[in-house]
């Protein structure tokens, strides 16, 4: 067995690929083996996120929250569409609010804005209970719900005054909207003539008119091509900064969530499955090293007293670890003549994780947070 | 209010709904006149007298009226419905109510135009062909119309706010419009309790006929009052049909 060069065959797969990957999130790390195993969700994006999201959790927290539902229950008929939700939205957070079709998201955010009277439970939004408190809640609330609404007859900008002169703004705010999800080209089209994704935007500035201090958008990347997505996107990372607002946005796409959400809620058949950070939610993964021979790297390790879950042909397989001690295991192998393929952490995808939370059946909830 | 009120003009622009309004009023107007006509040429001058185009008018406009609230109500819903713009509008805290009463009093206005323009024409018309203008009737009698469109606006408007098929109002229109050309063979209590007669029941004049031909015309007496009982029916249907939008409007 010949040593092997510090340098060379060390991988270590700590970045996520979400949608893509389907099975194990992975990535390759050549060199040292300081490379950072954690999940980091701060990708391009989203600037400033992520590190500074624990603080900032400590420190809003003790606000009040902007959304609070309590035992939120929505029936049809017989059928129970959004069942004992508990919902928190902290100030100046993008919560993601994922979820299947049908799941029911549409429903709880109607519910958030009196389209819909609960069956059962209790919101309150900035703190006013709901419904008695409406007429103070929603001046302060701007809403894309379901499919976007415009009066096709009218101009774009013609639509974006009837919201205006009903939330009393000045006319200079159109311009402003318009600018904003880059529409002033169009503004004296008809609406009806506008493209999908046109539309979704004319929808977005519409909630936006007055810059709200709560969002409501209820799928609104849904038309849009792909860099239409990623623009929308960008400007809903971008709205606590721009003026403080509180985002709500569901999805039925992980994808999209873990690009624009410091917080998640997954719903499924009415059940808030999930409620929390996104890193909570992810799997720690093991560590694999791939060596030439597995039998001996186990007893090595064992015997110094490492705990080793699986043995197979060519591959052991430990508990995962902080870096500092994947590097000592690393270094103990190498020291007893094992040759290293491979070093890599192995972790389940957070679309493994959602598609195990979300069943095409009903399942009792698993998990609050 | 006058802030959406001036809103529901806005949403009109560019519909074909004024057109519509403009084809439905001219087509009327012509009925009128040409019936007019005919009945100045077979009766001669006791004929002309505004007794006579008011007992015109309401024959008409009893088929006429339900036809011209029936469409415009439902454009005005229908407006949002093709829209999906009513839960933005609630969203945007316009109220319930709000809403209901902003389209409420479009209707009122258009059916205000609608007579004022007709009324200005048939008011031309008789000046040209010498009929005798007794404006206490005339005023009377669009006052009545004023009270006897409440009543079916409210009705209405709240079918096509709460349908999304416009086939029911219109129908109701339609249907309404028949049951009020026949308010002659109905006795006024009944009437009283059918909207869409009420075009009917508010004229101020009868005619008095002798032996098959007509001799004059008299005062309906009380007719005060009974635009009384119409104004205050149609605000009590507005009252209820309000109601109950704003619990129908809410899933
Ligand atoms: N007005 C309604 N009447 C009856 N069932 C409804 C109504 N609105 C939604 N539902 C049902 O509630 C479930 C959840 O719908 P929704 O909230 O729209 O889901 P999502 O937005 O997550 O796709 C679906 O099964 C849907 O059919
Ligand atoms: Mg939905």
């Amino acid at each position: 067995m010949a040593p092997v060069d510090r340098a060379t065959v060390v991988e270590v797969w700590p970045r996520y690929l979400p949608a893509t990957g389907g099975c194990a999130a992975r990535s390759v790390y050549h060199g040292r083996m300081s490379a950072p195993s954690a999940v980091r969700l701060d990708g391009p994006g989203l600037p400033g996120r992520g590190n500074d999201v624990a603080e900032n959790t400590a420190r809003r927290d003790s606000d009040a929250p902007v959304i609070h539902a309590r035992g939120l229950t929505k029936r049809y008929g017989t059928q129970t569409v959004v069942d004992q939700l508990d919902m928190t939205v902290h100030r100046g957070r993008v919560y993601g609010f994922l979820g299947r079709n049908g799941a029911g998201k549409s429903t709880t955010m109607k519910m958030l804005l009196d389209l819909a009277r609960p069956s059962a439970g209790k919101v309150s939004v900035f703190g006013l209970g709901l419904p008695e408190h409406r007429s103070r809640v929603l001046p302060r609330v701007g809403s894309l719900i379901e499919a976007p609404s415009y009066y096709g007859h009218l101009t774009g900008e013609e639509n974006l005054d009837i919201v205006r002169v009903l939330k009393r703004l000045p006319a200079a705010e159109i311009e402003r909207v318009l600018t904003l999800v880059g529409l002033a080209d169009h503004r004296r089209k008809r609406a009806s003539a506008y493209s999908q994704g046109m539309k979704q935007r004319l929808g977005l500035a519409m909630a936006l008119m007055g810059s709200p201090e709560l969002l409501i958008l209820d799928e609104p990347t849904n038309g849009l091509d792909p860099a239409g997505i990623q623009e929308i996107r960008e400007l809903i990372v971008s709205l606590p900064a721009r003026f403080g607002a509180t985002v709500l946005v569901s999805s039925h796409l992980l994808s999209e969530i873990e690009q624009m959400a410091d917080t998640v809620g997954i719903i499924d058949h009415g059940h808030l499955r999930y409620q929390g950070s996104p890193r909570s939610l992810e799997d720690h993964g093991r560590l694999r090293i791939a060596v030439d021979d597995s039998a001996a790297a186990a007893a090595t390790l064992r015997e110094a007293g490492w705990r080793v879950t699986a043995v197979a042909d060519g591959e052991v397989t430990l508990p995962h670890l902080p870096d500092d001690r994947i590097a000592r295991v690393v270094r103990l192998l190498v020291e007893a003549g094992a040759q290293l393929h491979r070093v890599e952490v192995r972790r389940r995808s957070l679309e493994e994780v959602f598609l195990r939370m979300t069943s095409e059946t009903p399942r009792e909830p698993l998990v609050a947070a | 209010m006058t802030v959406t009120l001036r809103l529901e003009f806005r949403k009109l622009r560019r519909t074909r709904l004024w057109l519509t309004i403009g084809t439905l009023l001219a087509f009327e107007l012509a009925w009128v006149t040409v019936a007019l006509t005919r009945t100045f040429a077979q009766h001669g001058d006791i004929a002309r007298d505004s007794g006579v185009v008011l007992g015109q008018v309401l024959q008409l406009h009893g088929l006429f009226g339900p036809l011209l609230v029936a469409i415009v109500a439902s454009r005005l819903s229908a407006l949002e419905h093709e829209a999906r713009m009513v839960p933005r509008l609630f969203a945007l805290n316009q109220s319930r109510p709000s809403l209901f009463r902003a389209k409420f009093a479009t209707l009122l206005l258009v059916t205000l135009g609608y007579t004022a323009v007709g009324g200005a024409w048939l008011v031309g018309f008789g000046a040209m062909t010498g009929v005798t203008a007794q404006w206490k009737p005339i005023g009377i009698f669009v006052v009545g119309l004023v009270a006897a469109n409440l009543a079916p606006i409210a009705i209405h408007l709240l079918l096509a706010l709460v349908t999304t098929r416009q086939v029911v109002t219109l129908g109701v229109g339609i249907l309404g419009g028949v049951a009020g050309t026949f308010v002659s063979f109905v006795p006024h209590a009944v009437s009283l309790a059918v909207p869409w007669h009420y075009y009917g029941v508010v004229n101020p004049v009868r005619m008095v006929v002798d032996d098959g031909s007509l001799t004059g015309f008299a005062p309906v007496e009380g007719i005060e009052w009974t635009v009384a009982v119409v104004a205050a029916v149609g605000a009590a249907v507005f009252l209820v049909a309000l109601g109950i939008y704003e619990r129908v409007a809410r899933e």
